[in-house]
């Protein structure tokens, strides 16, 4: 197979879908160190679909450009990373054709983002009720009297003791538990339908992690939402998703529904890193096991399938071209071994 | 800001050079002798203005002396005196620095409380006192470079010695039985130069700003040397009549000041200290 | 809360102390003051006589006892120049430094805050750039020197303003100015970086999740947050400042504790020295430990540690 054959078959599968709730296709996203100027491609041409009312996984390690993939598609990337091609369309429209004030129409009221650490994301300055009524008058424009009975409608839905007294507190007066859900009731307070969750329970404690999955998952049946949760946690994509996408490199190497993802994994990266899991629990999960190798430098270019120098399977066309997705099963994976002429 | 790092740094580079080489080579590139009197040409203005002179390209003092060439003459004096106190001030703080870092402690407790007094008494008025209590002079001026600006060096480098005990190799030079001065000098300094560069760079402009500052006031470098400071003061009384007098010197004091600063940023992205 | 308020006291006064022996140690090291006040034919009776008036004739701990003692009694000894104690010299002079300090201090908050904002929103723009290249400038500039070159302008040249002494609103602009220079450099560089560090914060991406419009998250969110370090600033910057007018009070004239204390070098007029010295401590050490104090009452995530 060479390379004219591979683009043509990326085409036709994309153009052969029907329209998705959201669709990502082809992002390619850089960061420019500041200090070197060297342009990191920390995602290179991932492409996914979302439907209205599934969790998708994105999962990989540290690096792989997971949180840039979930930053871009919400627009709030830091400053020095820059989104340099590709469409992500809702219900048909491409957000990175909209203008920076259309878009900021759509966030709180259509899309909304829960982040890493919850004694980070809220203002450290400002009490719980005033942040919590910011999107709330914005957006609902809602003011006194039926402003707070939503607030505290709000924090019981997401399971908040004593709501009244929480209003007036101050993020540092809450346990990092507690804070999550209060991030998650002002993220969701002006009824969006696509929340991007970046590693949101990787600041707590196992077992308030355990509670947070489960409010999030009733939350998304009684609400209708879309989830994107960005994660390095297996154990919590197997626990909360409908489907995964794995990444390596600045690429999705993998997408499939999560079983298929647990009991037939295809890519030889996410066998690997399995493989790892696996281990770790059998241990007690008390020392840290890693795959042979370390992941490519994404600011230089890449030739062949990045995997290829840590790859088991290792073929001669790996060194040399980057394989294509191929569809197998009910998932797909960029992986040569999938291919039926690849040597 | 002016400089990018990987590149030549040639603001700093064009900005330091006449110091430098004022300083190694004044005797054989003046134009007069700076102390030569010459009353016939007395406040001569700079060339480019009215009644100057190419004989005097700056100018010339109330006694005729020639402008440039005391300029020169000064370079020599703010580089001597400015290298000379900072690099005392590097090794009274370099030392005090690791030792409280490195056997913390009661040490550690002692040296930041000497810190702190320090740093509670304004540079300027802990060097008049000095200077009132041993006179005026040099040494007055390299004392008081030193003791402004050792604190400086003792809290970055304590700093950094803290978090390098903690890292494997000095546990590991310790568990090997190495003496306390062989860990702090093989294992420990070496993994501060670049920190002790940046920072020495950085303080050679605010030592010879705090030098001409102290010579100003009269208690630092004495006439009839041709130190920087000085020459500012002796030019303020002629203000109105010889505005050059006093400004020269400080354009001198001030690409000097700049060149340093901008070397020490450059230094600082280049070295990136933090990293290492 | 309580206990932090007693430790950091007791590290003041610890402090206070330490100043008090490198004053006592530069006196001691100035060496025989009594050639100073008596004539020049004074007899060897007469040197014994004011020596034993003066304790000289003591050992060194317990005149350092007395120099101590005397200090926390506000006494430093009659200035050898005016013959009045050098307690009341100082004092005096101590209106018009704070005048000076004070207004320099306005004036680098009100001017420095503004340019850092500006600066951080107009990052590598045009704007930016000026204002951050004329501060690194500023910053390379002996300040005595900048006084007398706006001397030069405004006094000399334009006859705008006078050239020194202290009188009505005039007198104070030149020499406010230029001792704020340090300052508005100092103040616009600080806000400038804590600006735009917040602008990569969790939080503030937070904010604009929520669809937040650009303008709310700036001027209620992320000032608020950026001041804070600023701040933290000021109190250093005073204590700069206070340094910084010893100079200029000298190059305007201005009557102030540091036109005093550079006189006083000059004659050798010692206890005068070592009063403004010990006083301008206490107060640098007092104001410090305010500022702990306060950050730890407004600031509520440190009233919890």
């Amino acid at each position: 197979m060479n390379m004219i054959d591979t683009q043509a078959k990326r085409k036709t599968t994309v153009s052969q879908d029907p329209p998705a709730f959201l669709h990502v296709d082809n992002l390619r996203t850089e960061i420019t160190s500041r200090r070197s100027g060297r342009v990191v491609r920390a995602v290179n041409g991932v492409s996914f679909r979302l439907e209205r009312g599934r969790i998708l996984g994105i999962v990989g390690e540290s690096g792989c450009g997971k949180s840039m993939t979930a930053y871009s598609i919400i627009r709030l990337l830091p400053r020095s990373a820059r989104t340099v091609g590709g469409r992500i369309e809702l219900e048909g429209v491409d957000l990175l054709a909209l203008r920076e004030g259309e878009m900021a129409k759509l966030r709180g009221t259509r899309i909304a983002m829960i982040f890493q650490d919850p004694m980070m994301t809220l203002d450290p300055l400002f009490t719980i009720g005033d942040q919590l009524a910011e999107p709330l008058r914005k957006h609902k424009g809602l003011s006194g009297g039926p402003l707070r009975e939503r607030m505290l409608e709000l924090l019981r839905q997401f399971s908040i003791s004593s709501p009244e007294t929480r209003l007036r507190q101050y993020p540092h007066e809450l346990s990092g538990g507690m804070l999550q859900r209060v991030v998650g009731a002002i993220a969701l307070a002006a009824d969006p339908e696509l929340v991007i969750a970046d590693e949101p329970t990787t600041a707590l404690d196992p077992t308030v992690q355990a509670q947070y999955l489960d409010l999030l998952d009733n939350l998304k049946k009684s609400r209708d939402l879309s989830l994107i949760i960005v994660t390095h946690d297996f154990g919590v994509a197997a626990r909360l998703c409908d489907d995964i996408l794995v990444m390596y490199a600045g690429r999705a190497v993998e997408k499939a529904p999560v079983e298929a993802t647990f009991d037939t994994p295809l890519h030889p990266y996410t066998q690997a890193l399995l493989k790892l899991v696996n281990l770790s629990d059998t241990d007690g999960g008390d020392h840290f096991v890693t795959i042979e190798g370390s992941p490519p430098d994404l600011s230089e270019p890449i030739e062949g399938c990045p995997f290829a120098p840590r790859c088991p399977h290792k073929m001669p066309i790996c060194a040399d071209e980057d394989p294509p997705e191929f569809a197998v099963d009910s998932g797909a994976a960029s992986c040569w071994l999938y291919s039926e002429t690849a040597t | 800001m002016f400089t990018r790092v990987g590149k030549v740094p040639w603001i700093p580079i064009v900005l330091l050079a006449p110091v430098v080489v004022w300083g190694l080579f004044g005797p054989w590139i003046w134009p007069h002798e700076p102390t030569a009197i010459d009353f016939a040409a007395r406040l001569k203005p700079p060339v480019w203005l009215e009644g100057g002179t190419a004989n005097h390209l700056l100018g010339t003092d109330q006694f005729g002396r020639d402008l440039l060439s005391r300029l020169i003459e000064g370079a020599r004096v703010a580089l001597i005196v400015a290298v000379f106190g900072v690099f005392l001030a590097a090794l009274v703080g370099v030392a005090a620095g690791l030792a409280a870092g490195y056997f913390g402690g009661v040490t550690d407790n002692i040296i930041m409380r000497i810190v702190d007094v320090k740093m509670s008494v304004p540079a300027i008025l802990l060097t008049i006192l000095i200077g009132s209590a041993i006179g005026a002079g040099v040494t007055t001026v390299v004392a008081a470079i030193a003791i402004t600006f050792w604190a400086d060096y003792a809290r970055v480098v304590r700093g950094e010695t803290l978090s390098l005990k903690e890292r494997g190799f000095v546990e590991l030079a310790k568990v090997a039985d190495c003496s306390h001065l062989r860990i702090l000098t093989r294992h420990i300094l070496p993994n501060l130069q670049a920190t002790i560069v940046v920072l020495v760079t950085l303080q050679l402009g605010r030592a010879l700003i705090l030098e001409a500052a102290i010579t100003y006031i009269g208690i630092g470098i004495q006439p009839p040397s041709s130190a920087w400071g000085l020459m500012i003061s002796d030019g303020r009384s002629l203000l109105s009549t010889a505005w050059w007098l006093a400004a020269f010197p400080g354009f001198a004091i001030t690409a000097t000041v700049l060149g340093a600063n901008l070397l020490g940023d450059w230094l600082r992205d280049a070295l990136d200290p933090k990293v290492r | 809360m309580g206990s932090f308020i007693v430790k950091r006291l007791f590290l003041a006064v610890v402090t206070i102390v330490g100043v008090s022996i490198i004053v006592f140690v530069c006196a001691r090291l100035s060496g025989d003051v009594t050639f100073l006040l008596l004539p020049t034919d004074a007899t060897e009776q007469d040197i014994r006589n004011i020596r034993q008036s003066l304790g000289l004739d003591q050992p060194l701990w317990v005149q350092f006892m007395r120099f101590v003692a005397a200090v926390f009694h506000g006494d430093f000894g009659e200035s050898i120049k005016y013959q009045v104690p050098a307690m009341d010299l100082v004092v005096a002079r101590i209106p018009a430094t704070v005048q000076l300090t004070l207004s320099a201090f306005f004036i680098s908050i009100v001017v420095g805050i503004p340019l850092g904002v500006v600066a951080a929103l107009r990052r590598n723009s045009v704007s930016d750039w000026t204002i951050r290249s004329v501060a690194v400038l500023g910053q390379s500039m002996p300040n005595f020197w900048i006084g007398l070159m706006l001397i030069l302008l405004f006094a000399v040249k334009l006859q705008w303003l006078p050239s020194s002494g202290r009188g009505g609103f005039s007198h104070l602009i030149l020499p406010a100015f230029t001792l704020a220079l340090f300052g508005i450099a100092a103040i616009m560089r600080v806000t400038r970086s804590s600006l735009l560090e917040q602008l990569d914060m969790d939080y503030v991406r937070f904010l604009s999740s929520k669809g937040l419009s650009a303008r709310l998250i700036l001027w209620k969110h992320m000032l608020r947050n950026a001041i804070i370090p600023v701040l933290a600033l000021c109190g250093v910057l005073l204590a700069n400042l206070i340094g910084g007018a010893v100079i200029i009070e000298a190059v305007f004239n201005w009557p102030g504790l540091g036109s005093l204390v550079v006189e006083s070098v000059v004659g050798r007029d010692y206890p005068v020295i070592q009063a403004a010295v010990i006083l301008t401590s206490v107060f640098l050490i007092l104001l410090n430990l305010s500022i702990d104090v306060a950050f730890g009452v407004v600031d509520p995530r440190i009233r919890y540690q």
